[in-house]
């Protein structure tokens, strides 16, 4: 999973669709929190390029930016209730880690136009 | 034994004993008759209760986490070892006047309904009890137009009037959207 920040909560997304990351900002990026619904949080940026559909995209995240192992058996699919009602667009998964929670959101429906 | 037996004593004879303990016994219960364990909780000033069979356990001291998205009526996701669960505000879907935050002795209850599984934040738990089926009252016509639906029946308790509510119904109608 490559792991960072936006609007102040942790997120994943799985590292196969992550290609490189940037630390100047390139010429088009969309910015995780807009992506999201959310308000951005003030601190260092970032930009990860991702790979959805054959097409790279520049999402701008906040940091800090980590490459990392989560057990499968700390990953969870989101419970019936807080799927059918919660309005973050794109969670297809909780992980924990060290006992915080991680957001994980597929690319492909987070790119999508 | 010294005691004074005397009749101006005021000790009383085994007669007026047995007389005594027959007239506080109270009714005679039928321990036949089919029972329903209650989970009995408050909600703020109201009474409520849910099947026992739906509720899997009560948690306290749970850390909640809050996810971004979540509407006011859902709190976050509490992991009960290893197993991640919503915690619904039950307070908020039954239209209940908020107040101000969650008490000290405020419980998360585990319900389990509909083939789901949730938390519940309840002001604080009573009891559990098992009461004869008979008990149960059908809901009054006065009853909220929309908690009605939800509504299995009520049993008095402790000079409470307690409203059996549906968890699956619940469940249900808050994964629809329907609350």
């Amino acid at each position: 999973m490559v792991r960072f920040g936006a609007g102040g909560h942790t997120f994943a997304v799985e590292a196969r669709h992550v290609r490189a990351m940037l630390t100047t900002a390139p010429e088009q990026a969309r910015q995780a929190e807009d992506l999201l619904g959310l308000m951005p949080h003030p601190g260092p940026r970032r930009w990860l390029v991702m790979e959805t559909g054959g097409i790279a995209r520049c999402v701008e995240v906040a940091e800090p930016v980590r490459l990392q192992v989560i057990d499968a058996q700390d990953i969870h699919l989101p419970p019936p209730l807080l799927a059918a009602r919660l309005t973050l667009p794109a969670l297809v998964a909780i992980a924990f880690d060290h006992g915080a929670p991680v957001l994980v959101v597929d690319p492909l429906v987070l790119l999508a136009e | 034994m010294t005691d004074d037996i005397t009749p101006d004593s005021g000790i009383l004879g085994l007669d007026q004993v047995l007389a005594v303990k027959r007239g506080a016994a109270g009714p005679v219960v039928d321990v036949d008759e089919p029972s329903v364990k209650l989970v009995v909780f408050v909600l703020g000033t109201d009474w409520f209760a849910f099947h026992g069979e739906r509720i899997k356990e009560v948690l306290s001291d749970c850390p909640v986490y809050f996810l971004p998205g979540c509407p006011t009526s859902l709190e976050g996701v509490i992991n009960v070892r290893g197993d991640i669960e919503s915690v619904i505000r039950l307070r908020v879907l039954l239209r209940l006047a908020e107040d101000g935050g969650a008490a000290s002795g405020s419980r998360i209850l585990l319900g389990q309904g509909a083939g789901m599984r949730s938390g519940i934040r309840v002001d604080r738990v009573e009891d559990v009890m098992d009461v004869p089926q008979s008990a149960i009252q059908p809901p009054p016509h006065t009853i909220n137009e929309h908690l009605r639906p939800l509504v299995l029946g009520i049993v008095p308790f402790q000079k409470h009037m307690v409203t059996v509510l549906d968890l699956e119904r619940i469940f249900l109608d808050y994964r629809t959207g329907g609350l």
